[in-house]
């Protein structure tokens, strides 16, 4: 049986993935509809839902404690599995806020452009692959989830494809950190072919296990992994902490010659 | 029980051939052509996925990379072609 | 006789060599398609990582299978997003060349 807080985790994901799967036939339903901003209120809906059921997941948490779900059957030393603290769900709802946020500052700016059902539907997944890398409880998930946002950020970059900046943006985008979420896989991997398993609170305690009967040749390749991961997982936050630092200097800028 | 029966000379020639596949897909100048080491090179490490006792791996290597992949980068470079008549 | 060990050994000397030759490609290549064919090879090289460590003494584990199955199938993802995006990089540079894309400055 499935108890009820481990299904609690997956609402968020999957209300969420769902939205962004039914936004192309809320796209057809509206070409016949007198009203054509269904897919934005759906949107907020979505993102609103999500942050209620994370507040219900908020008070299920008990204290100084964690909950998690996995698939049935698989236990976590061999499947994947969902770990949630306060501090992911802290990490959710800042994800979420500012997905709403963007939601409906996107009302009015992202009128000029066609093809909008993609758009909503890529903001959607886009926050559901954050979620997911907060609830993530091993480094597989997290590869996956890391992998749809960083997926369906490529094609939200160059989205207006008829601009030269956007399509040149993106690629250069998508070529470096492929190659950086690539390098990360192959530190995951090396980790799973030292413990046999990818859960990270397992390789932790049988790392700590471990730690008095390790032969030193073994440290440097351990090293070595979490170093792979660690500067795999780099470039993708470093092209994110520039955008926003462009996005913000543009911003100031904008605001500078409104004023003057 | 061993779960590999091959000798470990015919790994090794999978493997090579492997990464002279990889090697000339790299260097040859013709897309196209550079398109069918691709596709040799992910024959082959279907191969050893297959020798390696995954056969359902195997066949989603053929399928993915041998088929629809190569299929993805045959459509590009005919769509480009077009675009540049 | 073989063991599994020198088996594994060959192929993780193999998957390093592959995962260089990927890298070669993606940095000293000029053509768009050639970096994503690149790509492609560091993937596959990744996706036998996975497998080969997983090799135990009765088959590889349940876990390394799924993991590689689904590492291939976000590889053939990330290959179509980047093929619609070299397709558009054609449309507006009118080539292929990677040399030519540095009209982007901020």
């Amino acid at each position: 049986m499935v108890d009820i807080t481990s299904q609690l985790i997956m609402y968020p994901i999957i209300v969420l993935l769902t939205s962004a799967a039914i936004m192309p036939l809320v796209k057809i339903l509206e070409d016949h509809l007198k009203f054509k901003r269904l897919k934005e209120f759906l949107t907020m809906l979505s993102i609103a839902i999500c942050l209620l059921s994370l507040s219900i997941l908020h008070r299920e948490i008990p204290a100084d404690g964690y909950l998690e779900a996995s698939l049935l059957g698989f236990n976590p030393p061999f499947g994947t599995q969902f770990y949630v603290d306060e501090f992911s769900v802290y990490m959710a709802v800042i994800f979420c806020g500012l997905g709403l946020l963007v939601a409906i500052f996107s009302y009015r700016y992202m009128e000029v452009d066609t093809g909008l059902d993609k758009y909503y539907g890529l903001l959607l997944t886009l926050i559901t692959g954050m979620i997911g890398v907060a609830f993530a409880g091993d480094l597989f998930n997290l590869y996956v989830f890391w992998e749809l946002m960083c997926i369906s950020s490529y094609s939200l970059v160059s989205f207006r494809k008829y601009r030269w900046e956007a399509v040149e943006a993106g690629f250069k985008y998508l070529v470096m950190s492929t190659i950086g979420s690539i390098v990360a896989l192959y530190g995951i991997s090396l980790i799973y072919g030292s413990f046999k398993t990818v859960n990270m609170r397992e390789v932790a305690v049988r790392l700590s296990l471990a730690q008095a009967k390790l032969s030193p040749s073994a440290v440097p390749s351990l090293y070595f992994a979490a170093g792979l991961i660690i500067c795999g997982f780099a470039p993708t936050r470093y092209d994110y902490y520039d955008r926003v630092f462009l996005t913000s200097r543009k911003l100031r800028y904008g605001l500078l010659n409104r004023l003057s | 029980m061993e779960p590999i029966v091959e000798p470990i000379a015919i790994h090794i020639l999978v493997v090579a051939v492997a990464v002279i596949a990889a090697l000339v897909t790299v260097e040859i100048k013709d897309i196209l052509r550079a398109l069918m080491g691709f596709i040799i090179f992910s024959i082959s490490l279907s191969v050893a996925f297959y020798m390696l006792g995954t056969p359902y791996v195997s066949v989603f290597q053929l399928a993915i990379y041998a088929g629809a992949v190569a299929v993805l980068f045959i459509t590009a470079l005919h769509t480009m072609r077009r675009m540049r008549l | 006789m073989q063991n599994t060990a020198q088996v594994q050994t060959v192929y993780m000397v193999a998957v390093v060599v592959l995962i260089a030759v990927g890298l070669y490609c993606i940095i000293a290549k000029r053509e768009l398609l050639k970096i994503v064919i690149g790509i492609e090879i560091l993937t596959s090289a990744v996706n036998l990582n996975i497998l080969v460590m997983g090799l135990g003494d009765s088959g590889v584990d349940a876990l390394a299978q799924s993991m590689a199955v689904i590492s291939m199938s976000i590889g053939a993802c990330i290959a179509a997003v980047a093929l619609a995006l070299v397709v558009d990089v054609f449309r507006h540079y009118k080539t292929t060349d990677i040399r030519k894309l540095r009209r982007l400055r901020w």
